[in-house]
Formats: C-alpha cells, sequence, structure tokens
C-alpha cells in the first residue's frame, strides 16, 4: 500500500498495468512518459527481451498533484503477461494501490485476457487484498484494429465481479485512452487514500 | 419404472412391516376380548386417515403436482382399506369373530386397529415412493454440476436403434430458429444420435430445407451433455429474438411461417406449431449457425470424401453447421466456445466421411472445435451480455484535479515509420550507441534481433532523423517469440541457479524484492535482516547507474559494523534493472562472496545475451553530487602517498561541495578523472546518510568499488564534527585488494588524527 514519508512530505504510490502478454501494458507507460513534462516524470526503467517482450517489468515514476501538503508520487509498473512469469507478477503486485488491466480487444485475445484476469484475482487473494475494494480500471485496448469484441461482450467478460469498474478504450500506441485510464486509476487512488473530501489540493 | 418395481427389496421391507403389523393387531384382540371397548365413531374411522395421509402427502412431498399428491393420498387410502379388510379376514380365520363382526371390529370397534392401520399404510408405500415421485437432484449434485462438460465421445462399437423408431416431431420455428421438439417424445428425441443413426440420415433435399436432422443431432447432443445453465433459462424466457435477422450468414430461411418445407411436412403438419402457436411445454432449442468452412478447417484433410465446398452444399442447412445455444452460452464468460465433433457429426451426409467418427475425433487438434466467437456473439441477444452490476461511476474523483496533464508532441512521435528510414545515432560508447529519446534509452540490439512497433516509434526522434538508417525491423509477432515450455517459473530456475552458484558459502537462500523500479536477487545470512539489504542496495543503485564519465561499475562492496553488503550489478552497464544483493554477518569469506557473485552475473549475461540492457534507474537528485571546487591539499595529505603502494602511482588531490559540508582527499592512479571520482563518491557516501543509515549496518567503515581491473576505496576520515570527510583511493593496479584496502584504513586513521 501507499508509503508515506512524513519528513518529505511525500506519499508515493504503486500503480500495476496487469494484462495478458502483448496487450499493450509497456506501451501504455510508453506513452505516459513521451507525454508528460520532465518535471513530472523520473526516467523509465525497462528490461525487455530481444523482441520487445518485458522479462521482469517496466517501472516509471510520476508525480502528480500535491494533496493535504503531501506531495503524490505514483510508481507504475507493468507485469510480465506471459503466462509462465506469474512469481515476476506477484512480486511486482505486492503493496499495489491501483491496477489497470490492460485488455487486448481482439476476438482471438478473448480467452487470454479472461486467464490474466483470473490470475490477476488470483494473485490479489494471495496477498489478501479483496479485489473488489482495491481500485481497478479497465483498459480496452488496440480498439483501432480490425476484429475487435464489442465493449458489451468485453464487459461481461471482464467487469463482472461485484461492481463495475471504469472501462475506457484504447489505443495505446497513439495514446488514445492513455491519459484517460492513469487519470482515473490515480484518482481512485487519491480517493481511496484521502477519502471523497478533497482537502487541499493545489 | 417397471424393472425398479420389481426389485424385491421395497417387497421384503413391505412384507415385514405387513408381518408387524399382523402379530401387533392380533395380539391386543386377543388380550382384550372380553373387556368392553368403546368403539370408534364412524366418521372418525373414515375421515381420520384421509386427514392423516393428505397431512403426510403435503409434509413431505411439497413441490409435487397437485394430481400426483391426489393419487398418492388415494393410494394410501386403499392400501389402508385393504389392511382392513386383510385385519377382518384374519380374526374371522382365528375365531375372534364372524366375518361380519370381524369387518366392523376391524374398521371401527377395535381403535388400536385403525391406528396401526394409519401407521402401516405409508410405512408399506414409502419404500415405492421413488416409482410414484420423479426424483429431484440432490442440493450439492445441482451445486456440483459443471456448467459446462466435455463431450462424451463413444468409443464402442455402434449400437443399432430399435427398428420401430417412431417419427419424431421437430419443428423449426422459421421466425426464430428455434428447434422445438415434440413433448411426448422428448426425451427419445434428446438421446443423442447412435452413430448407426447418424450413418442413417437422408440426402438432403436439393432445395434449401429446414435442418431436421442436424438439429436433430445437434439437440440431441446437447441434451446429452446435459446443459442446463442459468443462460438457457434466460434465454427462453425472452421473447422470440430475432436471432437470425442478425445474422450476416448465406443463409436461407423459409419466407414463412406456413411453408412447407420437402422431407419434413408430415411433421409440421401434425404439429401444432405449425400454426405458429407453442404449446407451453413443449421444450424448446435454440441454435445458431457457424459457417461450414471454419469448422472443416479445423478438421483432418483427409476426412473427405468430396470436395468441401461440394460437402457444403449438400448439409442440411447448406454452408453453415448448427450448434445448440445451451451449449454456447454457458462458455461465453471463458472468452471462447468450443464443441465436440459429436455435436456436429449427425450433420454430415451419409458418404461424405472418409474416416470412421472416432478418427475425426481424434484428428482434431485439441480434441475440441473452437467456434468464431464473433459468429456467437453476432447471433445472440445482447440481453444476455448484461450483468446486474452496481454503476461504474467511482464517488469522490471528481474532488480531485486530474493528476496528469500530457503535453502536446509532434505527432511524427507516435505515428508509425516506415522501416527503412529508421535511423540510430551514432557513438562509441554503449549508452551512445543505443536509442535515446526523453529519457527512455535501449542499448543496441544484436542486427538480427526484431523491433516491435512501440520502438519504431520511438526510433522516430528528431533527434535520431539526420543519422544513419537503420536495416529495416520486422514487427515482432506472436509466433516469432522465443517463448519456450517453461516448467518452473523463470523466477524459480534463476533463483536456483543462484543459489547454486553461491553453493560454497553454504547454498544459500535466493530471495527476489521489487521496489523503487530494480529487481534484487537478495542473498543474506540468517543473522543480517534482509530489509537493510534492501535499503541499502535501493540507495546505491541509483548512484551506481549515475556513475558518468567514471564508467560502469562491476562491484560494490559496503562494510560496515553491522556487517557487509556486495551489490553486483547483472548489467554492469546499465546498472539498474537486475542486481544481486548479498549479504555476510561476518566477514571471514567476503572475498570469496564478492568472487562468486561476479561469477553469477556473468553467467546471468552470458544466458541472457539477448536481453536489451536495462535503460535507466531512476536518480534520486538529492544523491547527485553537487558542483565540486578543487582545494589545496594539505601537506599531511601528501605524505600518505607513499603509504598506498597497492595501488600504484598515485596523485593527490582535494574537493570540496559548495557548502564546505563534505571534504573529498582523494588519491587517483593514471588515467582516473579526479572529479567524476569524486562525484561518485560523494553520492555513494550521501545516499548512505542523507536518510539516515541502513538500519542494523551502521557505522560505515568502507564503500570499495571494482571496475574492471581497477579498485576504488572511500573510507570515512573520522575527527571533525558537522563536516563528513572522505579518503578516496583509485588505483588501476589491484593485485592486492586486501592491502590496498588495509592501506586506505590505516591512511584514513592517520588522517583522523591528524
Amino acid at each position: 500500500m501507499s508509503v508515506i514519508n512524513h519528513a518529505a512530505k511525500v506519499i508515493n504510490f504503486k500503480v500495476v498495468y496487469y494484462g495478458p502478454g502483448l496487450a499493450g501494458k509497456t506501451a501504455n507507460l510508453q506513452h505516459v512518459h513521451r507525454c508528460l513534462p520532465d518535471g513530472n516524470k523520473g526516467n523509465m526503467t525497462s528490461l525487455a527481451t530481444g523482441d520487445d517482450r518485458t522479462l521482469f517489468f517496466d517501472f516509471l515514476p510520476v508525480s502528480a498533484l500535491t494533496v493535504r501538503g503531501f506531495a503524490t508520487k505514483f510508481q507504475l509498473y507493468t507485469v510480465p503477461g506471459q503466462i509462465q512469469y506469474n512469481m515476476t507478477r506477484k512480486l511486482v503486485l505486492r503493496g499495489v494501490d491501483g491496477i489497470v488491466f490492460v485488455a487486448d480487444s481482439q476476438w482471438d485475445r478473448l480467452r487470454e485476457n479472461v486467464e490474466s484476469f483470473r490470475n490477476l484475482e488470483e494473485n490479489l487473494r494471495e496477498y489478501k487484498y479483496d479485489p473488489g475494494e482495491l481500485p481497478v480500471v479497465l483498459q480496452y485496448n488496440k480498439r483501432d484494429m480490425s476484429k475487435v469484441a464489442p465493449l458489451g461482450y468485453l464487459d461481461f467478460l471482464l467487469n463482472r465481479s461485484g461492481k463495475r469498474v471504469p472501462s475506457f478504450e484504447a489505443v495505446a500506441i497513439s495514446g488514445t485512452g492513455v491519459f484517460e485510464t492513469l487519470n482515473t486509476i490515480a484518482r481512485m487512488v487519491l480517493v481511496s487514500e484521502f477519502g471523497q473530501e478533497q482537502g487541499g489540493v493545489s | 419404472m417397471m424393472h425398479a418395481i420389481r426389485k424385491p427389496a421395497p417387497w421384503t421391507i413391505a412384507a415385514g412391516a405387513f408381518a408387524l403389523y399382523l402379530s401387533a393387531v392380533t395380539t391386543p384382540v386377543d388380550l382384550a376380548l372380553g373387556a368392553a371397548i368403546v368403539p370408534l365413531p364412524l366418521s372418525t374411522a373414515l375421515l381420520m386417515p384421509a386427514l392423516v395421509y393428505a397431512l403426510l402427502i403435503l409434509m413431505f412431498f411439497p413441490r409435487v403436482a397437485v394430481a400426483r399428491r391426489l393419487a398418492g393420498a388415494g393410494l394410501l387410502c386403499t392400501v389402508h382399506a385393504l389392511l382392513s379388510l386383510m385385519t377382518a379376514g384374519l380374526y374371522s380365520a382365528i375365531g375372534f369373530f364372524p366375518f361380519h363382526e370381524a369387518l366392523a371390529q376391524a374398521f371401527v370397534g377395535f381403535p388400536p386397529a385403525p391406528f396401526l392401520q394409519i401407521l402401516l399404510a405409508p410405512l408399506m408405500v414409502l419404500p415405492f415412493r421413488k416409482h410414484f415421485v420423479p426424483r429431484q437432484p440432490h442440493l450439492s449434485e445441482r451445486l456440483s454440476a459443471p456448467l459446462w462438460e466435455g463431450p462424451w465421445i463413444p468409443s464402442g462399437p455402434p449400437a443399432d436403434p430399435p427398428s420401430s423408431e417412431p417419427v419424431k416431431d421437430f419443428v423449426l420455428d422459421p421466425v426464430t430458429e428455434e428447434v422445438r421438439v415434440k413433448g411426448p417424445e422428448m426425451e427419445e428425441a434428446n438421446q443423442a444420435p447412435s452413430w448407426a443413426e447418424v450413418a442413417r440420415l437422408p440426402e438432403p433435399s436439393p432445395r434449401p430445407a429446414i435442418p431436421r436432422d442436424g438439429a436433430e443431432a445437434a439437440v440431441g447432443a446437447s441434451a446429452r451433455m446435459g446443459q442446463s445453465g442459468p443462460g438457457v433459462s434466460r434465454r427462453e424466457k425472452r421473447p422470440s429474438p430475432p436471432v437470425a435477422e442478425k445474422s450476416s450468414s448465406p443463409v436461407e430461411r423459409p419466407a414463412s411461417e406456413d411453408q412447407e418445407v420437402p422431407g419434413f411436412t408430415r411433421s409440421l403438419r401434425a404439429s401444432p406449431e405449425g400454426t405458429g402457436r407453442r404449446p407451453a411445454s413443449d421444450p424448446v432449442k435454440k441454435v445458431i449457425q457457424i459457417p461450414f468452412d471454419w469448422i472443416a478447417g479445423q478438421l483432418p484433410a483427409e476426412a473427405f470424401l468430396i470436395p468441401t465446398d461440394r460437402l457444403a452444399a449438400r448439409l442440411p442447412q447448406p454452408n453453415v453447421l448448427l450448434i445448440p445455444q445451451d451449449l454456447v452460452v454457458p462458455q461465453l464468460p471463458e472468452g471462447v466456445v468450443q464443441i465436440a465433433w459429436e455435436v456436429v457429426a449427425g450433420q454430415f451426409p451419409e458418404g461424405t466421411l472418409a474416416l470412421p467418427h472416432e478418427k475425426i475425433a481424434e484428428g482434431i487438434h485439441g480434441g475440441m472445435l473452437r467456434l468464431p466467437l464473433d459468429e456467437v456473439v453476432r447471433q445472440l441477444p445482447t440481453e444476455i451480455f448484461t450483468l446486474p452490476l452496481r454503476s461504474a461511476k467511482v464517488l469522490g474523483i471528481e474532488a480531485f484535479p486530474l493528476p496528469f496533464q500530457p503535453v502536446l508532441r509532434d505527432p511524427s512521435v507516435s505515428a508509425a515509420a516506415p522501416a527503412d528510414s529508421l535511423k540510430v545515432p551514432k557513438g562509441d560508447s554503449p549508452r551512445s550507441g543505443g536509442l535515446e529519446h526523453g529519457g527512455i534509452q535501449r542499448l543496441e540490439r544484436p542486427a538480427d534481433a526484431s523491433a516491435s512497433k512501440s520502438v519504431q516509434a520511438e526510433r522516430r526522434t528528431p533527434e535520431a532523423q539526420e543519422e544513419e538508417p537503420l536495416r529495416a525491423c520486422t514487427p515482432a509477432t506472436e509466433n516469432d517469440s522465443p517463448v519456450r515450455p517453461v516448467e518452473l517459473s523463470r523466477l524459480t530456475i534463476e533463483t536456483g541457479r543462484l543459489s547454486a552458484l553461491l553453493a560454497p558459502i553454504g547454498s544459500p537462500k535466493v530471495d527476489v524484492e521489487v521496489t523503487a523500479g530494480a529487481m534484487l536477487f537478495i542473498v543474506s545470512s540468517p543473522q543480517l535482516a534482509k530489509d537493510a539489504l534492501v535499503s541499502t542496495a535501493i540507495r546505491l543503485v541509483p548512484v551506481l547507474a549515475d556513475s558518468g564519465d567514471l564508467g560502469a561499475i562491476d562491484q560494490v562492496t559496503l562494510r560496515a559494523s553491522g556487517g557487509a553488503i556486495i551489490l553486483t550489478p547483472f548489467f554492469p552497464h546499465g546498472p539498474g534493472g537486475t542486481v544481486l544483493v548479498a549479504g555476510l554477518r561476518r566477514r571471514g569469506s567476503l572475498a570469496m562472496l564478492e568472487i562468486l557473485c561476479r561469477r553469477a552475473a556473468a553467467e546471468y549475461r552470458d544466458r541472457h545475451s539477448d536481453l536489451l540492457a536495462p535503460i535507466e534507474t531512476p536518480v534520486r537528485e538529492r544523491y547527485r553530487a553537487p558542483e565540486l571546487r578543487d582545494v589545496a591539499v594539505p601537506g599531511q595529505v601528501d605524505l600518505l602517498v607513499g603509504s598506498m603502494s597497492a595501488f600504484g602511482p598515485l596523485t593527490p588531490s582535494a574537493l570540496c561541495d559548495e557548502t564546505g559540508s563534505t571534504l573529498l582527499y582523494l588519491f587517483s592512479g593514471p588515467g582516473v578523472e579526479a572529479n567524476p571520482l569524486a562525484r561518485l563518491a560523494w553520492g555513494l557516501y550521501h545516499a548512505l546518510t542523507i536518510d539516515g543509515p541502513p538500519d542494523g549496518l551502521w557505522p560505515l567503515r568502507s564503500i570499495a568499488l571494482r571496475q574492471g581491473r581497477q579498485r576504488i576505496v572511500i573510507q570515512p576520515v573520522a575527527g571533525e564534527p558537522g563536516r563528513s570527510r572522505l579518503l578516496v583511493a583509485a588505483g588501476a593496479k589491484a593485485g592486492h585488494p586486501g592491502l590496498a584496502h588495509l592501506q586506505v584504513g590505516r591512511a584514513a586513521e592517520r588522517l583522523g588524527s591528524l
């Protein structure tokens, strides 16, 4: 969960971009890194294989607004989406404050989406997190592809646990929907930390 | 049912109960003869059994139809009357009473008799209850029943069906395309067709026909699989969705409900559905249409005797196969829909298949036919996908402004670039040879490595436009990716391998921690807290990444009073990402541990030579050294040069930060620049001190860095409160690292005493 440095007046939140392999998690972070002003971002760490598959994780620290005198910083992580790398995913999930589930909208990737989402729920349960209480945002990526599932069916597949969570269409490679997703998960994390009272945002 | 009634167990129980009754009803009469017994009123004797039986039926069979309840009560009353008659006969035979008087005694005159009959009648009927009341599955059975089960493929020889099988009435609603089976024959119709039935399927009519046989087979297979998910019942309740209207598959449908279809006229006429009316009790089976080509592509190529286009035309429903919806709907939440060969086997006309059905089923990849999900979803009503969930609105987020506002960039950055125009910057150093844009950097990949779209986009940076062209790169695809079948998680393999490599110090346990953008493989002795290692590592790793002009650092060894920590970046030219962190409480085997860690890192690099090196680890600004200025070298420092012979020839210098709070005495060998060395030393020292010392380790004794054959030792110098002094020695000759460390320690002591 969030790490508060009272001396430095900084709160660090951890947001993890989860999803199946090749869904566009790293593309999200790359776009965020590309488009944020220099003062609001750190350097992006990425460890990828020769074919650009994320090996361990991507990491991008970004700073946001100040709330009640505390500077809020978000550490954005991605996980390796490939099925066999579950230990890495579990490690990255530890201490998570919010999750963006990046789904591949293409028909032939729906099964991987469902399996990845179930894997997410399972890993969260192992950490005793309540998936219904943790801020989660769904991003239906690759909407620019030709054979994509309708939003209603994607919601039926992924947005069905307890209460409906916000979902966004996205084309991460061109940036569409990336900041909408990020801003929503960031604000949901802030609400869960500070409550619904804004209390001195600057 | 009759077979079940012929079972001996219920009869044995009933006979036993009857024998007990006879003895029970006879003994009291024998004892009571001559006594004055008050008979029951006739109305009581007649009404009481009926009321009791009715109550029993109501209590124990609450969900049975009224007609069945009445029949049950009637049965019990009948048994009661028979028992009374037999009791009277018994009394007469034994000689208690004449028959007419015994009859009165059995019914009303002797009260224990009717009471015993009321008790006995249910006892005798109870063993036969299964045969009169349809058995409801137990709750646990219903809960444990899977929504979807794999189909059953018959493996034995086909059984011949009865020769005089009646014609079943199936009706396809021309509007909703629902296949309905008439009620009285439902049970038989829902039996899956045997292979013999399948083989005797009639040839299709030359004109478009309602898929009687195909639908029959599909419906039968569906029923055999026991599909009864909630989606089915929900679907049956909805008002006749225009499934076919939403479909664009090339299927000709009857123009009206009254249209007669060759080969099916008799059934259609005989059924009331021919008029469009639907009896409420008729089961409804809906189907979806799947293009034959899709299925044919998954079947063994040698499965067909005739070309697939001709076979498609000869299907009961030309060009499509029919799949019962109740097989499909329960699978929809899985994101994939699969069926067994058995489901569609009955729709292939006789003489079109070259292989037996078992062979065809075996030849299907994975044993199941995958259906096109887009076709399936398109043919289903949207209300199936509507879940009764709470709103997606998140209360309170409007109270916070948007935390992140993107700045507009050159749209060409994210646009796809022609592969032949991609550029890379020139440069000699490993970092400058990579691709850099806005802080994202990747080291140059092998020439044969492929690139993803995202990296191509990164490469279209303005800085890169004027550089030499990069040869064409092919975007990586799922099939290209070298995903190897890994039984164990890669991390398990890595930690196991590291543990094995470190076996000379006792095969320590290796933990993995992801924090602050770094993945740390942690090897710790039991006496040293893992948190102290992690805390130290995440402070030092960013500074190492910022070593700048000094070059990559291979290894850092931190000695403190609480123990020693060795940091070995797996990729020295980009120290972020993965780092091996080893801790020792005692320093006895420190040198060996250093060697083993370097070996482990080298082995890791060799195995992962296809990796792109890590980009950068975030550098904390406050650990970054300020500008340092030269100050005069005290005379005592000059004298210490000769005492550090293990480093080879050294040149003394002194630098101080702007505030004067940190003074560095430098002894640098040939080719070592003083300023970068001082900045690195300043950064490492302040990373360890600025947020307070790591728990359990302080006070710091020294920091030793290995850079190829060069050795750098940083030693705090005691003696001046409020001001930090560091002695830093760096020499290219490091043949005796132990001696070098000892000499620096002595020199620092002498400086501190001055």
